[in-house]
């Protein structure tokens, strides 16, 4: 086989397994969406557990794909960073669906749209993202999907300031401040995830601009 | 012949710019002692918010320069956990000032001061460590601030766990010990960066020598 076409071949790999992992990370989104904009309904862990699953089974592939391939035309170090932090979305989304769970009783009273809204907007745009590594981008492109990200995660540690502020009000029991507390900052980690993945791609494609 | 002249040879510019955020980080936390040790009424945020602004833009030039540096005696692995270390600084420092203004209500009497001069010293220590790299000092003398840092974070681990057994206290309300929780630990963290960055500076002293 042609050599060039066989590394392209990796390299297509590479692309097709991160792209997979950027849309389970969403998936995992949309899903708790779901739950968020109808708080009523106590979700099932199942879905949630089946995407953290489904992540982590594509990060093992590329974690075994790095070591059989000599030659990626992405730096294993990248590929690793961003197969990492993609996959650390789906994972804290179901740390969230579990602790939605056991606080049912306080967190079925809250109004999430703001939430649904922010992780809506962030998953998307890292989606689009990791797309665009295969097309070789223009940087400034990128910079730009970069910016809009870092405008959402600045959207939401404000949203998660205007919460605390409601909980440290004192109008609030300590047991709901609690519950609504840890859910507020695992909702703004999964921003914060979003953030870093935008982060790796930015970088990757300013080193081959 | 040493080899750190060769690190300040190629990357004095990389150097120069981290020594830059480390003082910004110094900058920082001197304007929380203002903060919290003046009336509530009246505080701003500007001073933070301009710190953190500024820190992620001496890191943007970071960047660019690590980008462009064709041969660098510094691994890039290296200036990036620095400089994360670093911009985290004043980005806790950020959200500390933020939740410290909206929880004034709940607050009152409490006193960050020491945490604070922890901070203070853990910044100024990086601050030292890092003109010490760009300088060529002995890995001696580096090791040894970054013995004192290390003192500083055990002391700063030891000052947290006080607190905190202070706050289980019965007496005190349970709103006004999550705050204070909250508020610890995020300076806790601060500590916890400065201690990381060291770590770092002296990982980066020790392969050049």
């Amino acid at each position: 086989m042609f050599t060039v076409q066989k590394l392209f071949s990796k390299d297509e790999k590479f692309y097709e397994l991160l792209e997979a992992s950027a849309e389970e990370s969403r998936h995992s989104v949309q899903a708790l969406n779901r739950v968020l904009v109808n708080p009523e309904k106590i979700p099932s862990l199942t879905e949630f557990h089946r995407s953290k699953e489904a992540d982590k089974h594509i990060t093992e592939q590329i974690g075994e794909a790095l070591i059989d391939t000599f030659v990626a035309d992405l730096e294993r170090e990248d590929i690793e960073a961003l197969s990492e932090v993609l996959y650390k979305i789906p994972k804290t989304v179901e740390k969230f669906a579990e602790r939605f769970i056991v606080s049912a009783r306080i967190a079925k009273q809250v109004n999430f749209s703001a939430h649904v809204a922010l992780l809506e907007k962030a998953t998307s745009t890292v989606t689009e993202m990791v797309k665009q590594l295969r097309k070789k981008p223009a940087i400034d492109y990128i910079k730009k999907l970069n910016a809009q990200l870092q405008q959402t995660e600045s959207e939401a540690d404000d949203l998660i300031l205007s919460m605390l502020e409601d909980l440290y009000s004192g109008k609030h029991d300590g047991a709901k401040v609690l519950a609504l507390k840890d859910l507020y900052e695992l909702l703004e980690k999964i921003i914060d995830r979003c953030r870093d993945a935008g982060n790796v791609v930015t970088h990757i494609v300013l080193k081959y601009s | 012949m040493f080899s750190l002249q060769r690190v300040v040879g190629e990357d004095g510019k990389i150097l120069e710019l981290l020594q830059l955020c480390a003082e910004e980080a110094c900058h920082s936390v001197a304007a929380l002692r203002t903060l919290t040790s003046q009336p509530i009424s009246g505080a701003s945020l500007a001073t933070f918010r301009s710190a953190r602004k500024k820190e992620k833009e001496l890191l943007g030039s970071v960047a660019d320069a690590l980008l462009h540096s064709l041969v660098l005696a510094i691994e890039r692995e290296d200036v990036q956990a620095l400089g994360d270390s670093l911009y985290r600084v004043p980005k806790t420092v950020d959200n500390f000032a933020r939740r410290y203004i909206i929880a004034a209500g709940q607050l009152k009497g409490v006193d960050f001061s020491r945490q604070i001069d922890l901070m203070e010293r853990g910044c100024n220590t990086v601050a030292r460590m890092i003109r010490g790299l760009r300088e060529r000092a002995p890995i001696a003398d580096l090791k040894q601030l970054n013995a004192n840092m290390q003192k500083i974070e055990n002391d700063a681990d030891d000052l947290v766990l006080e607190i905190l057994g202070g706050l289980f206290e019965p007496s005190v309300p349970t709103l006004k010990a999550i705050i204070i929780k909250d508020l610890v630990e995020l300076n806790e963290k601060v500590v916890d960066r400065c201690r990381d960055a060291g770590n770092v500076i002296v990982r980066v002293a020790l392969k050049h020598t």
